[in-house]
């Protein structure tokens, strides 16, 4: 994104743009040049460096009333030039936009609120959701000085979505463009005679089959269109989110501290347990075995030395070269690098590549490929877990040498590379038909195959195949 | 990757360096020593085998290692003549497999020395590098064998009485 490579770009300002994104529905060609306006605000610092600029930001994106997640968390750098909230009684947006989208890689350990995208499941209080709310106070004033008539901010989710109830005769982009005609005025919003009024009546019924994340959270705009900023607070306890200090070992506020604090975790120790989420003590508590027992391997595989540069594998000065090579058939430990770059060592030093630079080089015995592994197993069932996991991994590559079918890949059908043409379907195993001399019909094999047979010769180390040793 | 190469060789030869100063007592039949200046020259005294004709000698064996090393193997000679059939007569030259094309990085130089003195034990008269050992051994005739290499082994890896 140009924005990111142009501008040294902020944390907040990026948020603020996706959720002006998530604000304007896209589809709608009288929002696209507001939502032009608002890129333009939110991209260009300019508009952020002076005091009204910023609140007319906050403003536009509901920022103001809602606290600094920084601040929250203890650190905020921006201190009074803030965009959001610093005081704590404002509600927090602890949402996190990571889990709604589908992954959040700290799992259990997020210090934000996993809360469902589900119309059933309002989420906890968004900045998407204030606009509204905040169209009657003294920041719409401040943030707009020069105008005498009060400014409201298009009430986003409700419009851009249900437009057949309100034609988008107040969203037309003349009305965008001349409201903002120059560098002078460069924080107009769309002046829209208030319809904030009809809203709080008469927008349920137009919401449509919830698709988007804030479609839910405009449902919950009702509730809060109510002005009671501790309703939020002190609804449903699995919605609090459990004290991040707590969660991550210390709390220092204690007794006093305003959040819950989670329960205690036998395997980790940390107060990380949701007292009021099964499910999320479930996970916590499933993904904490597992890491402890990632733990316990990787101590163990703290002693392994690597045979080739007899040094401590998991002791190698750089993180990359920190990690095991196991040979697919046997128990050998070395570092991945040492073993690929023996494997890989030209044949032409008169060293046989099968008997020599492919096997063990401790026991010679044959390997077909080199699997990394950041821990070293000590059963069988370990060792078939990473070399599962790893071929899992290649698998979900694309190929380069098929390239989406455009190139030939020299390990064919035996690839560990992802063979998928361009619209996702998979290539066809083909095994050709030779007519024999006899006229029976023999099974051939593609022709690549020949070819493999030379070429694997030279490509080495992990790309061996297994299908090698069958047809030599 | 030839200057990291170069660093690995190093702190692999290093690390063999520290092995054999920590166990210099483990192995009494050979004494290798690093070239003061240059890690990638070695020197190793090898006792000859007991019940050989090799017995009581003592080899100098010159070690060049590759700066390609542990991938590829250090070249090997004898400066110290020897009658044996895998061993050049006058270079000191040693055919053995494993520091040829049956080479493999778990191997030191540590053990390269005790594969030298299996050689030395074990002679293979097949593959021979002096032809006249070899075809002594081969024509059946180990007693002329033992006598000659007996006698190169008084002449060039004992000490001269007096």
């Amino acid at each position: 994104m140009s924005l990111m490579l142009k501008k040294k770009v902020d944390v907040h300002r990026v948020y603020a743009l996706r959720e002006a994104f998530n604000l304007f529905y896209f589809e709608d060609d009288c929002i696209e040049d507001l939502n032009l306006l608002l890129i333009r605000c939110v991209i260009s610092s300019l508009y952020l460096k002076m005091e009204d600029e910023r609140q007319f930001m906050a403003f536009i994106f509901g920022l103001g009333g809602v606290l600094c997640k920084f601040f929250a968390h203890g650190a905020c750098l921006k201190g009074d030039h803030c965009e959001f909230s610093h005081d704590w009684k404002d509600p927090s947006n602890n949402v996190c936009t990571f889990y709604q989208k589908g992954a959040c890689s700290y799992g259990s350990r997020c210090r934000y609120e996993h809360v469902k995208v589900s119309p059933l499941q309002p989420s906890a209080p968004s900045s998407s959701a204030y606009p509204c709310q905040y169209l009657s106070s003294d920041s719409v004033r401040a943030a707009c000085p020069s105008r005498a008539e009060p400014f409201t901010v298009v009430p986003v989710p409700c419009v851009a979505r249900s437009s057949s109830a309100y034609p988008c005769q107040y969203l037309s982009s003349d009305s965008v463009h001349a409201a903002c005609p120059s560098r002078a005025e460069p924080f107009t919003v769309v002046p829209v005679p208030c319809v904030t009024a009809e809203l709080s009546a008469s927008s349920r019924p137009f919401f449509p089959p919830p698709k988007q994340v804030w479609i839910s959270k405009a449902g919950h705009h009702d509730v809060l269109g109510n002005g009671n900023d501790g309703e939020s607070k002190s609804g449903n306890p699995a919605d609090l989110a459990i004290c991040s200090f707590a969660a991550a070992g210390d709390c220092p506020r204690g007794e006093k501290c305003p959040h819950i604090h989670g329960d205690l975790c036998p395997t980790c120790g940390k107060h990380c347990l949701h007292p009021f989420r099964p499910e999320e003590r479930d996970e916590h508590t499933e993904t904490c075995a597992k890491k402890q027992k990632h733990l316990e391997s990787l101590k163990h595989s703290q002693e392994i030395e690597c045979c080739v540069c007899l040094e401590r594998v998991l002791s190698k000065p750089t993180a990359a070269e920190r990690k095991f090579g196991l040979l697919s058939e046997c128990d050998h430990p070395f570092c991945v690098s040492c073993i690929r770059n023996w494997r890989s060592s030209s044949p032409t030093s008169g060293m046989d590549v099968n008997s020599a630079l492919r096997a063990c080089p401790i026991c010679r015995k044959l390997s077909y490929f080199v699997i990394p592994s950041v821990i070293w197993y000590s059963t069988r069932e370990e060792k078939q877990e990473i070399v599962d996991n790893y071929k899992a991994k290649l698998k979900s590559i694309d190929c380069k040498h098929f390239d989406f079918g455009n190139g030939t890949c020299p390990f064919g059908t035996s690839c560990f590379y992802k063979h998928a043409y361009r619209d996702g379907r998979l290539e066809e195993v083909v095994l050709r038909h030779i007519g024999a001399e006899d006229g029976q019909t023999a099974l051939g094999l593609p022709w690549y195959f020949a070819l493999k047979v030379s070429l694997i010769v030279w490509l080495p180390g992990l790309f061996q195949s297994k299908a090698y040793h069958v047809f030599i | 990757m030839i200057a990291s190469q170069l660093q690995a060789s190093r702190a692999r030869l290093f690390k063999e360096y520290k092995e054999v100063q920590r166990e210099k007592s483990a192995d009494p039949d050979i004494q290798l020593v690093c070239d003061d200046s240059n890690i990638f020259k070695w020197t190793a005294l090898i006792k000859g085998p007991s019940e050989t004709p090799y017995e009581g000698g003592v080899f100098q064996l010159a070690f060049s290692v590759p700066e390609q090393y542990p991938l590829q193997p250090p070249q090997v000679r004898f400066l110290t003549k020897i009658f044996h059939p895998n061993v050049h007569f006058k270079t000191g030259e040693i055919c053995l497999d494993i520091l040829k094309n049956a080479w493999s990085p778990a191997w030191t130089l540590q053990s390269v020395c005790r594969a030298i003195i299996a050689l030395m034990a074990h002679p293979e008269p097949d593959s021979p590098l002096n032809c006249d050992s070899g075809n002594l051994l081969r024509s059946g005739d180990i007693r002329g064998f033992q006598s000659m290499a007996r006698m190169y082994t008084r002449l060039a890896a004992m000490p001269k009485k007096g």
